[in-house]
């Protein structure tokens, strides 16, 4: 029974932010998908259609009318931003390599935290990529932008979440 | 920053890889361009280890964030709202 739900109330959760929103906005979804199941083809990805539903619904009826305005000046922020700096803070001490160092120290409180602190079309491309590996053309389809659009997001939703993850170890050091 | 100093040729060649990262994370690279990407990390220690790190990353954020589960209250509401319940029909 209600297959999905749990990935569909994690990206309701990410994309609204509210719990509450979330729990209407998963329950708008499953109502929806079941009054058009007759218009679902058997054999196409179901998973895919369950969350096309659900991004329409965020669009249409839970997004923010007023959206934060993008700032520019994230492109300056190097690749490898957290490989850099955990393979810094520990050449010293001869000890975690920067993988160990981040299945060690990062929770999933810090993640979320800082897959909310991003800017709303970046958070959104993240949780559909990231989150839930959809392909850029499923995402492209669901949030009604061009491929090329989900690309920079993606790239600058995850540099800023290594940033946040940075901050995150060093306010918490163990 | 590679500490090791680098031909111009071999800097590109590093420099295509990375542009390549994100795809090459999300699997949207072409089969071609993947088997380009993956020569290099197995002649170039540095952005293999880069390159790693990158995916373990991923799969640790996807691994931690799946372990967040929709409430029990949810499920309840949602098989009551499309008529599963255990009031159903069967039960009046």
């Amino acid at each position: 029974m209600l297959p999905h739900i749990d990935a569909l109330y994690r990206t309701a959760l990410g994309m609204t932010r509210n719990p509450q929103d979330a729990d209407d906005l998963v329950q708008d979804t499953y109502l929806r998908a079941f009054q058009y199941f007759h218009q679902f083809e058997g054999g196409t990805n179901a998973r895919a259609w369950l969350f096309r539903i659900l991004t329409n619904l965020f669009i249409n009826n839970y997004r923010k009318r007023t959206r934060e305005p993008e700032r520019v000046s994230y492109d300056e922020m190097e690749d490898f931003f957290l490989y850099n700096r955990l393979a810094d803070a520990h050449s010293s001490d001869g000890g975690l390599t920067p993988e160990t160092a981040i299945m060690q120290k990062v929770e999933v409180e810090a993640i979320q935290d800082a897959i909310d602190k991003l800017p709303d079309e970046y958070r959104e491309a993240v949780i559909l990529s990231d989150m839930n590996e959809f392909s850029y053309q499923d995402i492209s389809e669901m949030l009604e932008i061009p491929i090329g659009t989900v690309r920079s997001r993606l790239s600058r939703g995850r540099k800023l979440i290594q940033k946040s993850l940075w901050a995150f170890t060093q306010d918490n050091p163990r | 920053m590679n500490e090791t100093s680098q031909t111009p040729v071999e800097f590109n060649q590093c420099q295509q890889a990375v542009q390549r990262l994100n795809e090459y994370l999300s699997r949207e690279l072409t089969s071609d361009e993947t088997e380009l990407v993956q020569e290099h990390l197995q002649q170039c220690k540095g952005c293999f280890d880069k390159f790693h790190f990158e995916e373990t990353l991923l799969k640790t954020i996807r691994a931690k964030i799946s372990s967040v589960t929709a409430p029990s209250g949810l499920r309840d509401s949602v098989l009551k709202l499309l008529g599963r319940d255990s009031a159903g029909p069967e039960a009046s």
